[in-house]
């Protein structure tokens, strides 16, 4: 790996393709198109960090890890965190390590309405198959599970819905409770410890702390890519790094893509560059019980009720150290204080949506694009059910209280409540939201019409440039999309390995 | 920044430490510094906002330092139930912050019974 912070003077390279981004689509592209024979130049703006550099406490590694020290969020009607991952590994280095398959009817949206051939009957299983099997994806031990699993488990069957120990990327895992901070034993299987060693030792060159910053095209085709070397503080060093290739795949998520694409002059009002903004909006839902739970054991995101999937409704287990995790009850001041002293019995879930709502990626010409997205009322209702679902779960499990993050409501005792709160005329501002998975922003499809990229991954109007990232997706996944992102990153690069 | 912080995150109970008592005023405008100029500017709008807007807003006609200590978990409280989205972030914002970096003292963490993990190999 080539630290851009310490080169001091431009360099040109050439390789066969370059790669722009080292997470799960840029770095399983990388793998793939190295092993198939290609030689790869890697880029990637953030910096390398292994496990004996995670420290597991929020503010470090906010700061080493995350886009913008973790402040980056959407502009609309409710103000939507939406943290990212910036360094090798990108956001799967970030993340809970969790892996689902896009449920079939999601695929068979995709090819009815995109005409993603294939899609609908099977066409991504390979591919999917393979990353399971290389990053060891498996449900969580018993033994990881952690007690606010088991309580909301028993809450789940009490109430006779479906759920299950979620399937994870991971060998080794000691259940150190810091995921979304960085693995501190690299048993999470992120990119950075499992596709880009791969792509490495077919050959890749990575360099990171390289900010790509324009696509170069010729008559309509994409030759390379013109980067600019970062200091360890994030600045330009004033050293810039221009690749010629014969093929670009742009792989720096669903933020990131499409604001490179238009700065490239590939974007446009009628390419859907930047459109179609996704984004899994969530509210966290708290609750306290009698008996102490100590959440920071077990595996945070271990359990999810996968009853409500269908109907775009899914919830997961999380908890985060006290630094993230106390803030998000209710109150200010000494009630506030009062409430996160029963720490060690609380338990939180976050109930995902998937999102009918679109938003837009704009600007980033010479800074941070901005993510615009408003919530529509679709949308706003499901989020109040699935929030109402968590805190009846919640209750049946036997929490004394819930904190279901929701302005009018901040605190439910009763089903009564949890009614009330169902009965309740919200707007999208009333719930304190995050989403963790952008998506949509270059989406695959055949008419170009609708659609930024083909359904091989190359962009409408210029070829040789492939998209693999989340950005691919023409509509919401419905669960978590790393393993999508991987599964379709795979099948781009595989598709244009064939076609040489 | 003080009076705010010492309001949101006061001194006292299980958690005996104080906003004060780990210096978070000082902590969060290094923070500011370190995330560059915007954010110290958006901080200082904020304080701004804070000292003479939301007492007015909640019809208290002085500054907020100036009122008395009930008067101001007055305008807080009020400020923080809102309906109004955006005055309700000017809470949480520093809410959030604050807290990412009251609660991630260790002793603060360590008087909620937080163990933290073994990260060392």
């Amino acid at each position: 790996m080539i630290d851009g912070a310490v080169i001091e003077r431009d360099l040109n390279e050439t390789a066969d393709v370059v790669v722009v981004g080292t997470g799960a689509g840029g770095a399983v592209a990388a793998a793939e198109l190295a092993e198939a024979g290609q030689s790869v130049i890697v880029l990637e703006e953030g910096g390398y960090h292994a496990g004996k550099d995670m420290t597991g406490d929020p503010l470090t590694m906010f700061r080493r890890l995350y886009r913008a020290g973790g402040l980056t969020g959407t502009v609309g009607n409710a103000a939507i965190p939406v943290p990212m991952g910036a360094c090798v590994g990108g956001t799967t280095t970030i993340n809970s390590g969790t892996c689902y398959r896009a449920p079939v009817s999601v695929l068979r949206d995709w090819e009815r309405l995109f005409g993603l051939r294939g899609f609908g009957d099977g066409a991504l299983d390979e591919h999917y198959a393979d990353v399971e099997k290389f990053l060891g994806v498996k449900p969580v031990p018993e033994k990881n599970l952690g007690r606010a699993a088991e309580l909301f488990r028993a809450g789940t069957e009490k109430l006779g819905y479906a759920g299950a120990p979620i399937p994870r990327n991971e060998k080794g895992c000691r259940a150190t409770g810091v995921c979304a901070f960085g693995c501190p034993r690299d048993a999470k299987m992120a990119t950075h410890v499992s596709y880009v060693p791969r792509a490495k030792k077919a050959g890749a060159r990575v360099f990171t702390r390289c900010r790509a910053a324009a696509v170069l095209t010729d008559r309509g085709r994409a030759v390379g890519v013109v980067a600019r070397f970062l200091g360890a503080d994030g600045r330009p060093t004033g050293h810039s790094l221009r690749v010629l290739a014969n093929a670009v795949f742009v792989a720096a998520g669903a933020i990131h893509t499409p604001a490179l694409l238009a700065r490239s002059g590939l974007g446009g009002a009628r390419s859907n560059v930047g459109r179609h903004l996704r984004i899994h909006p969530a509210v966290r839902v708290a609750a306290t019980f009698n008996e102490k739970i100590n959440g920071w054991k077990g595996v945070p995101q271990s359990y999810n009720v996968h009853h409500f999937t269908e109907e775009g409704i899914f919830i997961q287990g999380q908890f985060a150290p006290p630094g993230v995790e106390a803030v998000s009850m209710p109150f200010v001041g000494r009630r506030h204080k009062e409430l996160v002293e029963n720490y060690e019995r609380l338990a939180s879930f976050g109930a995902l949506i998937s999102d009918v709502s679109s938003g837009r990626v704009v600007g980033g010409k010479n800074g941070e694009p901005m993510m615009w997205y408003w919530m529509r009322a679709e949308d706003v209702r499901k989020m109040r059910r699935a929030v109402a679902i968590t805190a009846r779960i919640f209750l049946a499990a036997g929490a004394r209280e819930v904190y279901p993050c929701v302005r009018p409501f901040p605190i439910l005792r009763t089903d009564a409540g949890v009614a009330a709160l169902e009965r309740a005329r919200l707007r999208a501002s009333d719930f304190e939201m995050m989403a963790f998975h952008p998506m949509g922003t270059a989406r695959m499809g055949r008419d170009p019409a609708t659609s930024a990229v083909n359904p091989d991954g190359e962009h409408h109007a210029a070829r040789g440039l492939y998209v693999a990232d989340a950005s691919l997706f023409p509509s919401s996944t419905k669960v978590n999309p790393q393993l999508t992102i991987m599964a379709l990153s795979r099948r781009v690069a595989r598709n244009f390995a064939e076609k040489l | 920044m003080c009076v705010m912080l010492d309001h949101l995150f006061p001194a006292g109970g299980r958690i005996p430490e104080g906003a004060s008592d780990v210096a978070l005023d000082e902590k969060l405008w290094r923070f500011a510094a370190e995330q560059g100029a915007p954010l110290v500017l958006a901080f200082r709008a904020l304080m701004r906002f804070w000292e003479h807007a939301a007492p007015v807003l909640c019809g208290r006609f002085a500054s907020l330092s100036s009122l008395s200590e009930s008067e101001r978990e007055h305008v807080i409280e009020r400020i923080a139930a809102s309906r109004i989205s955006l005055l309700r972030q000017t809470v949480f914002q520093l809410k959030f912050l604050g807290g990412l970096h009251f609660y991630g003292e260790p002793r603060v963490a360590a008087a909620l019974g937080v163990v933290p993990p073994k990260v060392a190999k």
